[in-house]
């Protein structure tokens, strides 16, 4: 994409603009109509279309200018542009020039920026073009400019300035505008995608979307860059790298080519490709969302304002109608005494001044740490209200897909009133803007400072977990200084430890809600699947384990490693347990059916579901039970060998399902997870929050 | 004797030495280009390439085994005109015809179609050199063919009026090795600007350009693309020809450099028409139409394309 570039003098200084509607500044800046002209005084529109990447650089490196910043270390590239313009524009008042051609040196200063950014510049610097050439060059500047060279400069460009009869021109129409800025708002878009989004509000909005997108721009409702730039601010070195700024990818993801949209090199984003291209010469739209500090609840912008006593009513009252039980009661109090900014009573206020290294300082995070089971989405509830209450917007994020899709419905109907918008890949409701969002992380990169609240789920799972990506597009989907909730049951080793030494505020539930102890792991030998595939054989333990759960009524999980394994295990199982053929069945996530095969399971059709780690987390099972096949296996970790263990015994009515790890050897992976386990039962025993206990509700 | 003979195996072993150093410096690769899967520790040397090593390496070292094995490449080929592995009744349909002939690298495929989506309508553009590299057996074995036919062509004089640069790159490619003054130039299908706008590339621009490269045939935009239309790719047969018929114009300077370049050549000029799929024919038809009509000297059209649908 191409766009166009102008200097504009308001109070006495020029500044650098990029647009990509010209009518619409023009009309915005002279029009007459706007309260913005005041200290504008002219113009200078340079006629030529420039690749967009460069001048969203030229427009940055002209504000930093102002600011007295250096572009590239050891070296005041726009300032000695500045100073050749203004030598240039000296010797041309000396010689006599018109007085319309007073503000000459912001054009020249234009000029100078356009050859300091292009394509030329960078590649005869490169190739050394002939000193000769160059001290030529640089004797004709420093003797000021000639008649020829200004003739063919003022060819270049158009002057604008104030029209005497006042007219509006090109006038859009504000409310387009308007509406553009509002659907934007929170969102960071290519211009493809933004354009599809006005273009979903009707047919009308997309034909003129780039007017409504500049004037909302003009206006500051949204920002309008380059989709892959250099880094803005920070150390002069680090500017000359490019970024990805809807992933954050750095230079190593980036990929230059032949651009024909923009007609030179340009860098394109290959790790976020299948969100559409990100590229140099492509339009990042950042709607500004208006956060809640700002909304009338006083503050600062950034600074979370903490509600006060008078407008939300007492945390108990409040959390009484959600039926919660007294381990969830205690955490989510704490977690929304944390969200409100207020300090918990009778317990010293958390250090929360130093993060976990990589964390970003602004976003206050809040670790909820509770078992499998734990009901996580209930203790949820009350905080999305308390963020809605004030009229701000929630966010509930999960890597899973499936994880997303079950919550959906339990967020509608705990929140009947609210706007609820469901966001993966391909969904409908793509465009929507609503009260409450769930997404899968990977949607979260079409944000940008979008949410009150931030609730990521399953932070530990795939493919959210190590991903640096995911992790940006987490942090960016956040307003500066808003609260952020860190779901897990087993959380990352960093946050366990950061939230031990204190620097992480957190909560723990260490119970189910339903109040009885997670089922402990019993660790059996057997030989490894592929062995038992190959000579066709299945241990008679495993086989007794198998038929203990069929005749009680229960459901069973099977994992194994591989997705290899999974079909031809299944078929084995068919084979000799002698069932039929429709209550096995076997899913992965190359399986089409896996939706329809885990509705299946959820209504006992299917008895027997083979499967990997895809169904570890997300589904739950009134009445199952769990077999885990090569326990020892490299894929099963700790943290997946809980998540598995952890979809047994789900339910009040079916407390305690067996959990069964089948493999040759017992590694640390499988003695660390029944640790786990039983050190998460003795906690909640020792807090009182077992029913066997006899100590009920004690501390609430 | 021995003492050349010495040399020579030396020599022959610096090449591999040479040969083998490119692979080892070669940026570590994380895994295959398409499916992003990691290789594992031994992949296998030696995979059918459609008959030529020449493609070997670079498929060998940017391709999994699954992902390489799954290429359908179209080695025997029935119809001698379009290039395609069945006998089939299009190209009798057609008459007057007015490139020779057509020859594709692959056989369009449910996998080769999510490979051209992925380059084309994605932009991973790190696939261009793969995509092109495949084109090389073809182009080879349809050089061969050619070369057997009829003589090479002979070097150019320096006279006035050409680029000395065209010139230079002209006997450049009759030394070239088997592309020997075969071939005087590469034109590929254009695409409209607005498409250009959005893709930033030209597909077929890229292809021509590899092959331009790597044998030393000047690559020319013998084209343009008058109008834009709907991609070609939701139409019907009947649609496409009868679109495809004024899509197309030639770029008269271009056209006219390559013909003062060959203004005493002793054979017609033959131009490589490349594109990316081959599906009726009627984009190259069009395009070969309109440059036979606008060229002064005979001129043959020999069209390769990447896959044949």
């Amino acid at each position: 994409m191409r766009a166009y570039l102008y200097a504009l003098r308001r109070n006495g200084k020029w500044e650098g603009r990029v647009t990509i509607a010209p009518e619409v500044d023009r009309a915005y800046w002279f029009g007459g109509s706007h309260a913005a002209q005041e200290h504008v005084e002219a113009a200078w529109f340079w006629k030529e279309q420039l690749p967009l990447g460069q001048a969203c650089q030229i427009a940055e490196w002209w504000r930093m200018g102002e600011r007295g910043g250096k572009y590239i270390r050891g070296s005041d590239r726009r300032g000695r542009a500045k100073k050749k313009a203004e030598k240039r524009a000296v010797s041309l008042l000396e010689q006599g020039a018109s007085s319309d051609k007073v503000w000459v040196d912001g054009l020249i200063e234009l000029e100078c920026m356009i050859r300091l950014t292009g394509d030329d510049a960078a590649t005869s610097a490169k190739r050394g073009r002939s000193w000769r050439l160059w001290f030529k060059r640089k004797k004709r500047r420093e003797s000021g400019i000639t008649e020829a060279e200004l003739a063919r400069l003022l060819a270049c460009a158009e002057l604008w300035r104030r029209e005497p009869n006042g007219a509006a021109r090109g006038g859009v129409d504000a409310a387009a505008a308007e509406r553009a800025a509002s659907l934007l708002s929170g969102r960071a878009l290519l211009s493809g995608e933004a354009r599809e989004l006005l273009g979903a509000g009707g047919p009308g909005a997309a034909a003129s979307w780039r007017e409504a997108i500049q004037l909302a721009a003009l206006l500051g409702r949204v920002r309008l860059r380059g989709a892959v730039a250099a880094v803005e601010g920070g150390r002069p070195d680090a500017r000359r790298r490019l970024r990805c700024r809807r992933c954050g990818s750095g230079e190593a993801r980036l990929r230059r080519s032949r651009c024909l949209a923009c007609g030179r090199l340009c860098s394109y984003c290959e790790a976020c490709l299948t969100m559409g291209r990100s590229r140099e010469c492509e339009l990042l739209v950042e709607g500004v969302y208006e956060p809640l500090a700002q909304q009338g609840l006083g503050g600062g912008r950034g600074a979370w304002p903490a509600a006060r006593e008078a407008e939300t009513a007492p945390v108990a009252g409040r959390l009484a109608h959600w039926g919660l039980s007294p381990a969830q009661l205690a955490a989510t109090e704490e977690a929304l005494h944390f969200i409100e900014g207020r300090a918990v009573q009778g317990r010293p206020k958390l250090r929360v001044s130093r993060q976990p290294t990589g964390e970003r300082s602004d976003i206050r995070n809040f670790l909820l740490w509770a078992v499998t089971g734990a009901g996580k989405t209930e203790m949820v509830f009350p905080l999305v209200e308390s963020v809605l209450r004030r009229g701000g917007r929630a966010l509930i994020a999960s890597p899973r897909r499936d994880v997303v899709l079950e919550l959906d419905p339990r967020i509608r109907r705990a929140f009947p009133e609210a706007a609820v918008v469901t966001l993966y890949g391909g969904s409908e409701q793509r465009w929507e803007r609503g009260d409450i969002t769930l997404s899968t992380t990977h949607q979260l990169f079409r944000f940008h400072h979008a949410f009150d609240l931030v609730i990521l789920d399953e932070i530990d799972a795939y493919p959210y977990h190590g991903d640096p990506l995911l992790k940006y597009a987490a942090d960016k989907s956040c307003l500066p200084g808003a609260p952020r909730l860190l779901l897990s049951a087993t959380p990352p080793i960093e946050l366990q430890r950061a939230a031990k030494r204190g620097e992480l505020a957190h909560a723990r539930v260490p119970v189910r809600y339903h109040r009885h102890p997670l089922p402990v792991p019993i660790l059996r030998r057997s030989p490894p699947v592929h062995a038992m595939l190959s000579s066709g054989k299945l241990p008679a333990s495993l086989q007794k384990v198998i038929q203990a759960s069929l005749d009680r009524g229960a459901q069973l999980f099977l994992f194994v490693q591989r997705i290899a394994q999974s079909e031809p295990f299944a078929a084995l199982l068919r084979d000799k347990l002698r069932l039929p053929s429709a209550l096995v069945a076997a899913t992965s996530s190359q399986d089409p059916e896996r939706s329809s095969k885990v509705a299946a399971f959820r209504t006992a059709d299917i008895r027997v579901l083979v499967t990997t780690t895809i169904l570890e987390r997300g589904v739950t099972i009134p009445k199952s039970d769990v077999i885990i096949m090569d326990a020892d296996g490299k894929l099963f970790d700790e943290a997946s060998l809980v998540q598995m263990a952890g979809r047994a015994g789900r339910n009040a009515a079916d407390p305690n399902g067996s959990v069964s790890f089948f493999a040759p050897e017992r590694n640390q992976s499988q003695l660390r997870a029944v640790r786990h386990i039983r050190t998460m039962n003795r906690f909640a025993r020792a807090r009182g929050f077992l029913l066997e206990s006899g100590k009920r509700g004690s501390r609430s | 004797m021995s003492i050349i003979r010495t040399i020579t195996r030396l020599l022959s072993g610096l090449r591999t030495a040479g040969n083998r150093s490119v692979t080892w410096m070669a940026p570590h690769q994380e895994g295959c280009v398409v499916c992003g899967k990691a290789f594992g520790q031994a992949q296998p040397a030696e995979v059918r390439s459609g008959g030529a090593p020449a493609a070997a390496r670079l498929l060998n070292h940017s391709l999994c085994i699954s992902c390489r094995s799954s290429i359908p490449w179209l080695e025997r080929i029935l119809c001698p005109i379009c290039g395609r592995g069945i006998h089939c009744e299009d190209c009798g349909r057609r008459p007057n015809r007015h490139f020779v002939l057509n020859r594709s690298a692959v056989t369009y495929d449910p996998v080769m179609r999510s490979w051209l989506a992925l380059y084309k309508y994605r932009g991973l553009e790190r696939l261009a050199p793969l995509l092109a590299e495949m084109l090389v057996p073809p182009f080879l074995k349809l050089t061969e063919e050619l070369a057997k036919a009829a003589p090479a062509a002979p070097s150019l004089p320096r006279n006035a009026g050409i680029h000395p640069f065209r010139i230079a790159l002209h006997n450049r490619s009759l030394k070239n090795q088997p592309a020997n003054g075969i071939w005087d130039a590469v034109a590929f299908v254009p695409i409209s600007a607005e498409r250009a706008e959005e893709r930033g590339f030209n597909q077929a621009a890229e292809l021509a350009r590899y092959l331009s490269r790597r044998y030393g045939i000047p690559s020319y935009d013998l084209l343009v693309r008058a109008h834009h239309s709907e991609k070609m790719s939701f139409k019907s047969r009947a649609e496409r020809m009868r679109v495809a018929k004024s899509l197309f114009e030639v770029n008269e300077s271009s056209l006219k450099e390559l013909e003062a370049l060959h203004a005493d050549a002793s054979r017609e000029l033959r131009v490589l028409l490349i594109d990316d799929i081959y599906t009726t024919g009627s984009t190259v038809e069009a395009c070969s139409e309109v440059l036979l009509r606008h060229a002064c000297q005979p001129l043959k059209v020999y069209v390769l394309t990447w896959s044949r649908s």
